[in-house]
């Protein structure tokens, strides 16, 4: 699977660069985020090329999700095409994850807690 | 025996001239040493030859030795004072203890160790005999003790029941314990306010009692227990400190137990309070109330606390049996009388209905009258009121409709009679006799007319009906204006008409559906109905039923409902009659082959009606198929020898239909545990999201092993994107 990560101040930037995020690729994404999940990181995922989700791939975000949360870290999620808003929303995980139209907004979204915990 | 007992030993030279007969041995003996004596005889007369040689020795507590001689069949004991005399030279010692006394026992005979291992063997066994025996001796003893209590106890029993009235009973119990004992009284006290009255005494009559003057048998009362006193000075019994003593000899000091010597006292105790007390007491310096007495008086009591808590429910449950009775027969109306024969052939529709009915029986009913090939009309009503009124005017309502009905049958005009008719025929003959007694009900009349597919409904202030269109992906209620019957007689019932589409689940219920309540005391609501429509109606409207069954069961943390449960679901099927096109694939089982898999959906979809299936619905189609793709290659995939999966698509003007065909084992997709929206569990999506994105989805499996899913997805023609829920009101 291929990914790109880039760093924006202190935010890690992962874009998913596969169309399909299904069950035989989510192990995958699960494996090349790890390294990224350190106590405290700020994590991004950037969806905009993801065309298809299936509840593999949400159960891979999900297991993400819960290691930074247990880390005192944060994963938001961004550029959600509208199938895959539609499973999130199928299976109400659009009320679990912080989701963020742009990523602009979404690393706005992540100085303003800085800002705000100063 | 005794004869023996002040008399010097019977002294011998040898035991063959010491020789005495046995009265006068057992005189010597105490009665334990005797039994063991005679056990140990027991045991050596066994006709073993090798034991010929033996004599045995056991010493008794005064110092004598019995002599017992083997070789004789019925070898007396023999009493002596010196065993040292016996001209024995081998000698083996065996001790034992029997009812706590230790025992000792000299088993002597001529050169022989054999022989006197057995013979410690032979005193061993004896002893332990002897030792059971006291035991059960002492069990019997105690049952024979008991025994007498146990009779008493039973003839009490039944003498109880043969009394017919309360008074009668407490009377007999009362002269049954006084009489259990020569020269014992008995007497009921009953608690009224703050008083205890006596209301059986087999001895003096006594006059009310305060609960706070009770002298001695305070303890008993403030402390709920039961109290014994022995060695009573009479007029300790009749003590009064702080009053003087008074010249009227029935005050409330003169009490029937005032010349007590001994007494037991139990108080009557209810779940959460004293209703009064048992005192039995003798007036006689000699008695004393001991301990089984008292654990008899105690036992009996107890009958007496029993037969007044008895009297008291049996009063309290004659109200309640009339109404168990009558809840009975609603029940059987309910059951019998208030539902219907759901239609199993009706062309292009599918029904299904559930009636639960609740322990107070509200008496919900429904039924369907077809008319002809294609129109069939559904009734769902429910009765205000609880019980056999409300089952029995349930019977009656539907009774009406069928009259109504029968005379509206036919066709005039080229029209049949409009549903409205039929209602307003009804109310006309029902609404006046209802307001007399008081009651209403709420119902509605619906017709499918099925090649027009129009749904009329009259709706008399009955529960919203629930419609989900898979067209549209979206559902909303119906709701008429007119009110319920039997609220007005000038109302006159009118009909709404909406077009049903294919794919429509619609869902008829009775408030007791949406007013479920969970322990919290929230309703389960109208939103939550919607819901499991959502979710389920794929399926078909049995599954449907079955899972909303199981919703509410779960909601409520009830397994019965508060209210009767009925609801009857209808679905109109996808119209999937001679497809355009017809595709099939296989695909090795292995998750590599997902994308594939879901290019061929993409090619099959094209051919759909309109040019293709729109993308939100090749979407459906991808997930449902991903989904089972998924599962049949985590939970049957690594069997070996899998066959590969098989897939054929049908394709029709407005929709696709998929088949999925895998070996593997066999599973149940409707009775999978709930997923978990709150982010707690990775998985468990999968099947939810086949069933709830499908618009029909089916389950079975074939005889040879295979799985096989079935699923369609409709072409949406409306802009009601994705799983959006508008909720409106027709």
């Amino acid at each position: 699977m291929q990914l790109t990560i880039t760093h924006v101040n202190e935010v890690t930037v992962i874009s998913i660069d596969v169309s399909a995020l299904d069950a035989s690729n989510s192990k995958d994404l699960k494996a090349k985020v790890a390294p990224e999940i350190v106590p405290g990181a700020k994590i991004l995922l950037n969806l905009s090329k993801l065309k298809f989700v299936d509840s593999s791939g949400l159960g891979s975000m999900l297991h993400c999700l819960r290691q930074l949360e247990g880390m005192n870290g944060q994963l938001k999620l961004c550029c959600m095409a509208k199938p895959v808003r539609s499973i999130f929303e199928l299976v109400r995980m659009h009320k679990i994850f912080e989701i963020h139209i742009t990523e602009e907004e979404a690393l706005r979204s992540f100085e303003a807690v800085l800002e705000g915990s100063k | 025996m005794t004869t023996l007992l002040n008399q010097p030993p019977v002294r011998s030279s040898s035991p063959e001239t010491g020789s005495v007969t046995g009265p006068e041995i057992t005189g010597a003996l105490t009665a334990l040493e005797l039994e063991v004596t005679r056990s140990l005889q027991a045991a050596f007369a066994a006709p073993v030859p090798l034991l010929s040689g033996l004599d045995l020795v056991l010493k008794s507590r005064q110092g004598n030795f019995v002599f017992l001689r083997k070789g004789v069949p019925v070898t007396p004991p023999v009493l002596m004072t010196e065993p040292e005399t016996l001209p024995m030279d081998q000698v083996s010692r065996c001790a034992f203890v029997v009812s706590s006394t230790p025992f000792e026992v000299l088993a002597r005979c001529q050169n022989d160790p054999a022989l006197l291992s057995l013979a410690q063997l032979l005193v061993k066994n004896a002893a332990g005999l002897i030792e059971s025996r006291k035991h059960e001796e002492v069990l019997m003893e105690e049952i024979a003790a008991d025994w007498e209590s146990l009779s008493a106890l039973c003839e009490i029993n039944s003498e109880i029941f043969a009394s017919s009235t309360i008074t009668d009973g407490t009377y007999r119990l009362i002269t049954r314990i006084a009489s259990l004992r020569l020269g014992f009284h008995g007497a009921l006290f009953l608690r009224r306010d703050n008083l205890l009255e006596c209301v059986v005494s087999t001895g003096r009559q006594s006059p009310p009692v305060p609960v706070d003057a009770l002298g001695l048998l305070q303890p008993m009362w403030d402390q709920r227990r039961t109290i014994v006193l022995n060695k009573l000075e009479p007029e300790i019994a009749d003590d009064s400190p702080e009053n003087p003593v008074d010249d009227n000899p029935v005050d409330e000091k003169d009490v029937c137990w005032k010349h007590a010597r001994c007494l037991a006292a139990v108080p009557m105790l209810s779940k959460d309070d004293t209703r009064g007390f048992v005192v039995v007491w003798s007036e006689l310096e000699k008695h004393s109330v001991d301990t089984s007495f008292q654990h008899l008086i105690d036992a009996l009591s107890n009958r007496v606390s029993m037969l007044l808590e008895c009297d008291a429910l049996t009063n309290a449950a004659r109200h309640t049996e009339l109404l168990e009775q009558e809840l009975q027969i609603a029940s059987i109306i309910q059951t019998t009388l208030l539902g219907g024969d759901v239609p199993a052939d009706f062309a292009g529709v599918d029904f299904a209905a559930l009636s639960i009915p609740s322990r107070t029986i509200d008496g919900d009913f429904y039924d369907f009258y077809k008319q002809g090939d294609d129109t069939i009309d559904l009734l769902i009503g429910d009765v205000m009121g609880k019980g056999v009124a409300a089952a029995l005017l349930g019977t009656a309502v539907k009774n009406e409709f069928t009259k109504s009905v029968l005379s509206h049958a036919g066709i005039s005009n080229g029209e049949r009679t409009k549903p409205e008719v039929v209602v307003q025929q009804v109310a006309r003959n029902l609404n006046v006799r209802l307001i007399e007694v008081e009651r209403f009900v709420t119902l509605l009349y619906a017709r499918l007319r099925m090649p027009s597919r129009i749904l009329e409904f009259v709706d008399c202030g009955h529960t919203e009906t629930v419609v989900h269109r898979k067209k549209c992906g979206n559902s909303f209620v119906l709701r008429g204006d007119n009110v319920p019957l039997g609220v007005a007689v000038r109302d006159i019932p009118a009909q709404h008409a909406i077009e049903f589409r294919p794919g429509d689940t619609i869902l008829f219920y009775s408030d007791g559906v949406t007013e479920n309540v969970n322990p919290s005391g929230e309703l389960f609501g109208v939103a939550r109905l919607i819901e499991c429509v959502e979710q389920w109606s794929s399926c078909g409207p049995q599954i449907l039923l079955d899972q909303l069954r199981r919703d509410s069961t779960r909601y409520c943390e009830k397994s019965a409902f508060a209210d009767d449960f009925t609801a009857v679901a209808v679905r109109i099927r996808l119209d999937q009659k001679a497809p355009r096109h017809h595709l099939e694939a296989e695909f090795p089982r292995s998750l590599e082959y997902l994308s594939e898999v879901r290019e061929w959906l993409e090619k099959a979809a094209a051919l759909v009606g309109k040019e293709g299936l729109s993308d939100e619905g090749l979407f459906r189609l991808q997930i449902i198929c991903t989904e089972a793709f998924d599962n049949c290659v985590i939970h049957g995939g690594s069997l070996p020898h899998t066959r590969p999966v098989r897939l054929e698509a049908q394709v029709f003007e407005d929709s696709i239909k998929i088949t999925l065909e895998h070996d593997g084992p066999e599973f149940d997709p409707f009775h999978a545990a709930p997923p978990s929206f709150d982010g707690s569990r990775d998985n468990g999506f999968g099947l939810y999201i086949m069933v709830r994105s499908a618009d029909d989805f089916a389950y079975r499996r074939k005889p040879e092993g295979l799985n096989v899913l079935t699923f369609s997805i409709l072409q949406r023609n409306e802009e009601a994107f994705f799983h959006a829920t508008n909720h409106y009101s027709c």
